[in-house]
């Protein structure tokens, strides 16, 4: 049963009983007005009754006066009760006549009246005609009182009858109000509960109501304050191809009025080349398909386009299309930037490669062209020296040495140049290498060098490592020959070569007892062309360290060195980037005691 | 022999290294019969006897070519490639002697068939020694192959 048929039963039943309390309120009313009337019926034959026994009782004194006096004005009462009794004794006749008991009664009663009647008019007729016969007069009065007994008698009774169903009629009707009062206070206080029931019920039914409704406008009115808000556009269109409402974003967006875009259809604001796109998505929507992102232009009011993706679908009920859409143009704009940052970056990458290309010809060149003319002077000059020595004095052989010296020293820069060059192009080719091994090749290379020298080796604890063995053993030949050539002027010499205890990854150091240098320029030991030392003291190229930290670069490691001026350097490095957590300076402080 | 066999060919373009190549090889003294040529174009024309050296015959072919690889017209290695796919020619021991160590040219050099690649150092005392070594090992202690060898293939 829903609310509302229980509310109305409800308050049905509640008007039904008040209905209900009203007839019988109704017919108890009437039933109390025909009580009264059977009441006063009652009461009129009761009084019906004295009256007759008064008028008997009147007739037989005016008999008695009339015998003591003789005089007719006596009489009078006499004839009165004559004339009255028989009136009403029908009076009485047609009262009773719903009443059997008392018809029979009366019909007792009527006869003794008329005898008690007809004993007078005889008395008063004997007194007539015989005043002093008392005897006779005594016989009717005994006769009379007979009479009038039993009149008495019969009266008392009706009376007594008309008493009782007096009494019982009131009974009946004291009954009856009794009833009536239950009634109409149960059904009454019956009816107001059932209101109040219904009505407390349906109070709180509206208060329900009541706060749904403030629900509702309450989320209206977020809504409204989004619709408001939004810095998306949002757009209700028809299927006549008009928007419907649009919220304010539009007009911040295209600068056009709210009422401009809905004059028109929505499509003359569409990209005339995007128009067959957005009637074809239209008609997706219409066929019920949902539009997840869609992008078209629209138009400014200042004559540009603006990128929109949409997001829409019909609401079929309404038959409207809700759609939102968000400004891309900047997103595009962005992109595009990028598309043209990254084609810069194309053409960048190109020209950056079509100048390694050029480098490496460079390179090829110089190692050809640049060569040979080294090749050339020394090559004549030495032919001077040795086919036309006879021809030159000793300055002039001298200054031929000199030139060939120098062309020698060029010769080698661009050697180690090149090399060094050809190390950034190169491709790491790590494999594992005993560095032990390496080491002992490096110095049977080094060995003209080494002749007449007194050195003392300490090479011990070199691990196995991951490297490419060629660029390495060019470390270990840099490393190597340095500390032999500026160890030169010790006798002994002491040179090392191991391992930082427990290091990982492991670094390795050579070191020397020669004449190092001061810890000053060592941010210029590993510059290309940088010496610490002149040509005449130590001779080099300036090329090597540079050749060496590149190498180390290129295997992910790092390389320094620690030197005091006359106390020898060490150089150390890794081969990989560091895995544990304390630095090298660390590891050194450690290793190096 | 008819035609007085060519021991050397010296395929180099630039004057000053035929000098002192030439001069190296006088001063040790081991070969008198050597032929120059400037550029590529030329050094086939004369092994394959085109051109102006059309008279020559095949078969005197250079016991040995020292071959630079940047030359004008025809490139050293495209000399290399046509000398080894040639089957008549393809017995000459040629070696490289260049400026260049660049490892494209070597790893050309040596997929085109060259028996040996020497890069030229710039101190002469080397060069000559060099030079000398060469012409003693590939005139002297290398078995050639036998004459008619191309002539069979």
């Amino acid at each position: 049963m829903t609310f509302r048929t229980k509310l109305s039963a409800g308050f049905g039943l509640a008007v039904a009983l008040l209905l209900a309390v009203g007839v019988v309120s109704f017919r108890s009313v009437l039933s109390s007005k025909e009580h009264n009337r059977l009441v006063a019926h009652t009461y009129e034959v009761l009084k019906t009754l004295e009256s007759v026994l008064l008028h008997i009782t009147e007739a037989e004194s005016a008999r008695r006066g009339f015998q003591f006096t003789s005089e007719e004005r006596y009489l009078e009462k006499y004839h009165s009760g004559l004339r009255a009794l028989p009136q009403e004794l029908h009076a009485l006749q047609r009262r009773l006549a719903d009443n059997p008991d008392q018809q029979r009664r009366l019909a007792t009663l009527a006869p003794l009246i008329e005898q008690r009647l007809n004993l007078l008019t005889e008395a008063i007729a004997l007194h007539r005609r015989e005043p002093a016969n008392n005897a006779v007069q005594l016989q009717f009065t005994a006769r009379g009182k007979e009479l009038m007994d039993q009149i008495r008698s019969a009266t008392l009774e009706m009376e007594k009858e008309a008493e009782q169903l007096l009494a019982h009629r009131a009974e009946a009707a004291a009954a009856s109000a009794r009833q009536t009062e239950i009634i109409i206070v149960a059904g009454t206080s019956l009816a107001l509960a059932l209101a109040l029931i219904a009505g407390l019920v349906l109070r709180r039914e509206m208060a329900i109501r009541q706060c749904a409704e403030d629900r509702f406008r309450i989320l209206g009115e977020r809504f409204e304050r989004f619709f408001t808000l939004s810095i998306d556009l949002f757009a209700i269109a028809g299927l006549d191809g008009y928007f419907k409402r649009l919220n304010p974003a539009w007009e911040k967006t295209l600068g056009f009025t709210n009422d401009e875009l809905l004059a028109r259809p929505y499509l003359e604001f569409v990209h005339p080349e995007d128009r067959e796109r957005t009637l074809a998505e239209a008609e997706k929507l219409r066929s019920g398909s949902e539009t997840p992102a869609f992008e078209n232009r629209y138009l400014c009011k200042d004559g540009s386009y603006r990128w929109l993706l949409w997001s829409a679908r019909l609401e079929p009920e309404s038959q409207l299309i809700y759609a939102s859409a968000r400004d891309l143009t900047e997103r595009r704009r962005a992109a595009d930037d990028l598309a043209g940052l990254n084609r810069d970056l194309q053409h960048h990458a190109a020209e950056l490669e079509a100048s390694n290309k050029e480098l490496e010809t460079f390179t090829y060149s110089v190692s050809h062209d640049l060569r040979a003319p080294l090749r050339h002077i020394d090559g004549f000059s030495r032919i001077l020296l040795e086919d036309y020595s006879a021809s030159l004095d000793p300055e002039a052989r001298s200054f031929l040495g000199r030139i060939r010296d120098s062309t020698q020293h060029m010769g080698r820069l661009v050697d180690d140049l090149l090399n060094l060059s050809s190390i950034g192009r190169q491709e790491v080719r790590p494999q594992i290498t005993g560095l032990k091994t390496l080491v002992d090749e490096v110095l049977t290379g080094l060995r003209p060098e080494l002749a007449d020298r007194a050195i003392e080796w300490h090479i011990k604890d070199l691990p196995f490592v991951e490297c490419d063995p060629g660029l390495l053993r060019q470390v270990f030949a840099n490393l190597l020959s340095n500390a032999v050539k500026y160890s030169r002027p010790r006798d002994p010499a002491v040179i090392s070569v191991s391992v930082v205890d427990s290091s990982d990854p492991p670094v390795l150091f050579v070191r020397d007892n020669g004449v190092g240098f001061s810890m000053k320029y060592a941010d210029k030991l590993f510059g290309v062309f940088q010496r610490l030392h002149r040509q005449e003291d130590f001779e080099g190229t300036g090329v090597g360290l540079a050749t060496v930290q590149r190498i180390i670069h290129k295997h992910g490691g790092r390389i320094w060195a620690e030197a005091e001026l006359d106390r020898g350097a060490t150089f150390y490095f890794t081969l990989g980037p560091a895995r544990s957590q304390p630095t090298p300076e660390e590891s050194i402080q450690r290793g190096a005691v | 022999m008819k035609h007085e066999e060519i021991e050397i060919l010296l395929v180099e373009d630039n004057s000053s290294d035929v000098d002192l190549t030439l001069h190296a090889l006088r001063h040790h003294k081991i070969a008198n019969r050597i032929h120059v040529a400037r550029d590529g174009e030329e050094a086939l024309d004369f092994i394959f006897c085109r051109g102006p050296h059309s008279t020559r015959s095949l078969d005197a072919l250079p016991r040995f070519i020292l071959l630079d690889l940047k030359l004008p017209k025809v490139d050293g290695l495209e000399v290399l490639r046509q000398l080894k796919s040639d089957p008549r020619t393809r017995s000459i021991p040629v070696v490289i002697l260049t400026a260049s160590r660049e490892e494209c040219d070597l790893i050309q050099g040596y997929q085109n068939g060259v028996n040996s690649y020497i890069q030229k150092p710039v101190d002469f005392d080397q060069f000559t020694e060099l030079v000398k070594n060469l012409g003693l090992y590939w005139l002297v202690v290398n078995e050639p192959p036998p004459r008619s060898a191309a002539a069979r293939k």
